[in-house]
């Protein structure tokens, strides 16, 4: 390289920090102008505008200015000819380097002329760090800034009525600003973008509440706005939400069904509330066309059959249900399999894996049961005898509303009944729920032959016979006594085996005076199984359940109105 | 020679010029600098100014100093072309000869130019431009170096004929020659009435005044100072995009290409002078007044206005100056 590039290169140098020093004023000053810009937009309520903003913007500036002051490109020809016109050189340094390697008779005399008076000359000489009306600019624009944040930010020209006024809705402020947050944060939202939107407002809102930019009636206008729109997407929200639920709701009950350990029989000690079970109910209802009607199938009836609750649950569940639970099965079973092929297992571990496959074998024949019960089922609906029982059942309420009248039945009518209900039994082709059906009657002519069983009694077993009945409308309302007077313990309270908690139900006296009796069986609840308990007592505890449900959205927004009056009307009905 | 040698050279020879003209040539150092840049640049030079101000000593003393043919004619409006270039003469040995006028030598003073009619004045325009004189069908071709030194006055109007544009654009320069301070006038008064007039010593021959003029053509110009010169130039037309206010108000005409040529030959001369081997803007602004005030032909607004082509040279200067930045700007 050449001499005289050396000193262009050189004074170039000094020109890119020169630059860097002018363009980091001047960017300052755009950005200190920008910034009270800014803070005036801001003092007027156009933009929100915090002060630190303002600092960052000026700092940017700053920042941004110089870099570009530095990087701008620097010609070698433009340096040559400024160079001249700072330093005097009457163009010398110019036309050498236009007439490099031109071959004039001048040239090399040319060339070491510039050298020689590039040599004299002093970069920072011609190139000095000026402070002049640029940087002055910039100081007082970044004064002006900082004294009109200042007085923005502690209302220095507002009088004291002025400044009463606008502090009043900062206390609001903050609560803005935790609602906004909480906007900000929820998710899953239907329209995102419109709440994301609601929340920034919110915010600006608050902010502005907080610095006191508003007055009274304003802050109430733009509050009432900001609470119509955030009204509005509540509701939409909801809507969403209570949709969302019923999946969550599903995916809640596969979870506490895998919990179980892929034991439908285990979904009772699970702990469900009554409306987790009524939803998980309304989902397997929901599931499909080839899925039986929940009146058709009973638990007792099922259980009469032989199906245990296992299998009952899973004839419940849809075919794309059963699909996804054999898919999951089969992935744990594939799964336990390879662990205990790999070995490394301890004792405790590998019982508790070999539990868990026995678990999932036990299941999945149960769930190929399922089937078989559910086709016996419809032939049994189908059969003749099944209608014929049907018509017993009719006699035995009869007989029943009898002995409430005082009048037992007759030893002869029993005896017809009990043939009867063993010609039926007999006649069901699956040996197991023909053996439980006939232990079922058996139990429940032995019963009505010792005059043990009145007519809600019998009404339960005939639910668990799956044989319909009476719906519990028989001489009571509701399934309650009614009337005054002297309430007779007719004997010790019955016990009925089953799983769950054992309850003891009494029954509400009769409107009417006068003594009445009643009867006390101890049973524990059943999924699917018809209570007696008074709806009074029991209705406390669903409408707990029901405003639980939908103030934490698991009912959907459509339904919720409706669930709202079904209980005030229970409640009203109640008075 | 190397291109400083040459340089070197060129300097002493017209420092030693300078110094034996000043010897007989009290003050009118802008004058004598210019005449002498005219001469390297191989121009003519018109020079306006009283009667008495010592034109024809100027002119006399620098052929003095290079030892060249000298003479002067002095233009009266009777004077015929001929009386210039010369004329056949049928001699006594039975045929006709050529006699050479007063246009050949190596200096011409053409005295009060403005005073002979155009037709004698254009008898000077052949010679100038093509260093020849056509006479009666024959060229006869004039001795380098040539130089015509013309001279008006600018208070005797009556009884002149202005000269034509086309011979004006003729001269390299045009000099004004302004009285003498009183100093210099004292000084004037003592030699030339005390003693005996200083004499002038040879010290350069017509070969390096020619050879001093193919130095000064090697002179570089850089594109930036060339258009600086030509901005200057185009701006002194009022009819241009970018002529300057004082142009498009008081010139009627704007300089032609010679005027073009004349600005860098004669910044090449003042560089020089100056010791550089380029040309500089300084160079042209320099040499744009001698060379632009009989180039641009004023209106009657200028005249009106009393407003000189000098001004109207400043106020164009001025103009291009305004629109020539630093490229740097820090």
């Amino acid at each position: 390289m050449k001499l005289l590039d050396q000193q262009l290169k050189r004074f170039g140098r000094r020109i890119r920090f020169v630059r860097l020093w002018r363009g980091a004023w001047l960017g300052l000053l755009a950005g200190a102008c920008l910034a009270m810009v800014g803070v005036g937009l801001d003092y007027v309520l156009v933009v929100n505008f915090p002060a630190l903003w303002g600092a960052i913007l000026a700092g940017v500036g700053l920042v941004v200015g110089g870099a570009i002051g530095f990087v701008l490109p620097v010609s070698e020809l433009a340096v040559a000819r400024s160079v001249d016109r700072r330093a005097g050189l009457e163009d010398r340094a110019a036309t050498a380097f236009h007439k490099q390697g031109s071959g004039e008779f001048f040239e090399e005399d040319l060339e070491r002329d510039a050298e020689m008076s590039l040599d004299r000359v002093e970069a920072k000489a011609i190139y000095p760090f000026r402070f002049g009306a640029q940087q002055m600019g910039a100081c007082l624009a970044l004064a002006l800034l900082v004294t009109g944040i200042y007085v923005a930010e502690n209302d220095l020209l507002l009088t004291d009525a002025q400044k009463a006024a606008k502090g009043e809705p900062k206390s609001v402020a903050a609560q803005v600003e935790r609602v906004a947050k909480n906007l900000e944060i929820e998710g899953g939202a239907p329209d995102r973008a419109a709440e994301k939107k609601l929340a920034a407002e919110l915010r600006k809102f608050g902010r502005e509440l907080e610095r006191g930019k508003l007055d009274r009636e304003e802050a109430m206008q733009k509050a009432e706005k900001l609470a119509q729109d955030a009204k509005r997407l509540s509701e939409q929200r909801l809507e969403k939400a209570g949709e969302k639920m019923e999946q969550i709701q599903a995916r809640a009950m596969q979870e506490k069904f895998e919990e179980a350990g892929g034991d439908l029989g285990k979904l009772a000690d699970l702990k469900l509330d009554s409306m987790e079970m009524e939803m998980m109910r309304d989902l397997m209802q929901q599931s499909g066309a080839d899925q039986m009607r929940g009146d058709q199938i009973d638990d007792q009836m099922m259980t009469a059959l032989g199906a245990d609750q296992t299998t009952s649950e899973l004839m419940r569940m849809s075919e794309a249900q059963k699909e996804r639970l054999a898919e999951v099965m089969a992935r744990a079973k594939q799964e336990a399999e390879q662990q205990l092929s790999e070995g490394g297992l301890s004792d405790s571990e590998r019982k508790a894996l070999e539990q868990q496959m026995e678990a999932m074998e036990n299941l999945a024949q149960k769930l190929e049961m399922s089937e078989d019960v559910k086709k016996a089922l419809e032939e049994l609906q189908n059969m003749a005898e099944f209608k014929e029982m049907q018509e017993l059942m009719k006699q035995m309420q009869q007989a029943q509303q009898q002995m409430q009248q005082g009048e037992p039945m007759t030893e002869e009518q029993m005896k017809q009944m009990q043939e009867q209900m063993e010609q039926l039994a007999e006649m069901m082709k699956d040996p197991a729920a023909r053996e439980a059906m006939r232990q079922a009657m058996k139990e429940m002519m032995e019963q009505m032959r010792q005059g043990n069983m009145n007519l809600e009694q019998m009404q339960q077993m005939m639910q668990m016979l799956g044989m319909g009945g009476t719906d519990g409308q028989g001489g009571t309302q509701g399934g309650q006594y009614m009337g005054e007077g002297e309430n007779e313990k007719r004997d010790d309270p019955m016990e009925l085996e089953g799983k769950g908690k054992v309850t003891a139900v009494r029954g509400d006296r009769d409107e009417k005076r006068g003594n009445d009796s009643f009867s006390e069986i101890k049973a524990p609840t059943m999924l699917g199984s018809r209570t007696s308990v008074p709806y009074k007592e029991a209705l406390p505890g669903y409408k707990k359940s029901a405003e639980s449900a939908v103030s934490n959205n698991k009912v959907k927004g459509k339904h919720r109105e409706r669930v709202k009056e079904y209980f005030e009307q229970l409640s009203g009905g109640g008075n | 020679m190397k291109g400083l040698e040459a340089a070197e050279w060129f300097r002493n020879t017209w420092t030693s010029l300078r110094s034996e003209i000043g010897k007989v040539v009290v003050g009118q150092d802008d004058v004598v600098e210019g005449v002498l840049v005219a001469l390297a640049a191989n121009g003519h030079v018109l020079l306006e100014g009283m009667p008495g101000l010592g034109k024809t000593l100027l002119i006399r003393t620098m052929a003095q100093a290079v030892d060249l043919d000298f003479s002067r004619i002095q233009f009266t409006p009777d004077m015929m072309p001929a009386d210039v270039t010369g004329t056949n003469v049928f001699t006594q040995a039975g045929g006709f000869e050529f006699r050479r006028g007063p246009v050949f030598a190596h200096f011409v003073l053409a005295d009060e130019i403005n005073r002979a009619t155009p037709k004698t004045q254009s008898s000077l325009l052949e010679a100038m431009q093509e260093r020849q004189v056509t006479v009666g069908g024959k060229v006869h071709h004039l001795d380098e170096p040539f130089m015509v030194m013309a001279t008006q006055n600018p208070v005797e109007q009556e009884g002149t004929y202005p000269l034509p544009e086309a011979q004006l654009d003729r001269f390299f320069f045009k000099l004004l020659v302004p009285y003498p301070s009183k100093a210099v006038l004292a000084e004037v008064v003592n030699r030339t009435t005390q003693g005996e007039m200083a004499q002038v010593q040879r010290v350069a021959s017509a070969e390096d005044l020619i050879r001093a003029r193919q130095i000064t053509r090697e002179v570089s110009v850089s594109p930036e100072v060339l258009d600086y010169a030509l901005s200057i130039i185009v701006a002194s037309h009022p009819d241009s995009e970018s002529a300057a206010t004082m142009a498009k108000k008081y010139v009627r005409y704007g300089s032609s290409p010679r005027g073009a040529q004349a600005i860098i030959t004669a910044g090449k001369v003042f560089a020089m002078l100056e010791g550089r081997f380029n040309v500089s803007k300084e160079n042209v602004v320099k040499a744009a007044k001698p060379v632009l005030r009989h180039r641009l032909i004023m209106n009657y607004e200028s005249e009106a206005d009393g407003v000189t082509a000098d001004q109207v040279v400043d106020g164009i200067v001025e103009m291009v100056n305004a629109g020539d930045k630093d490229p740097i700007k820090v």
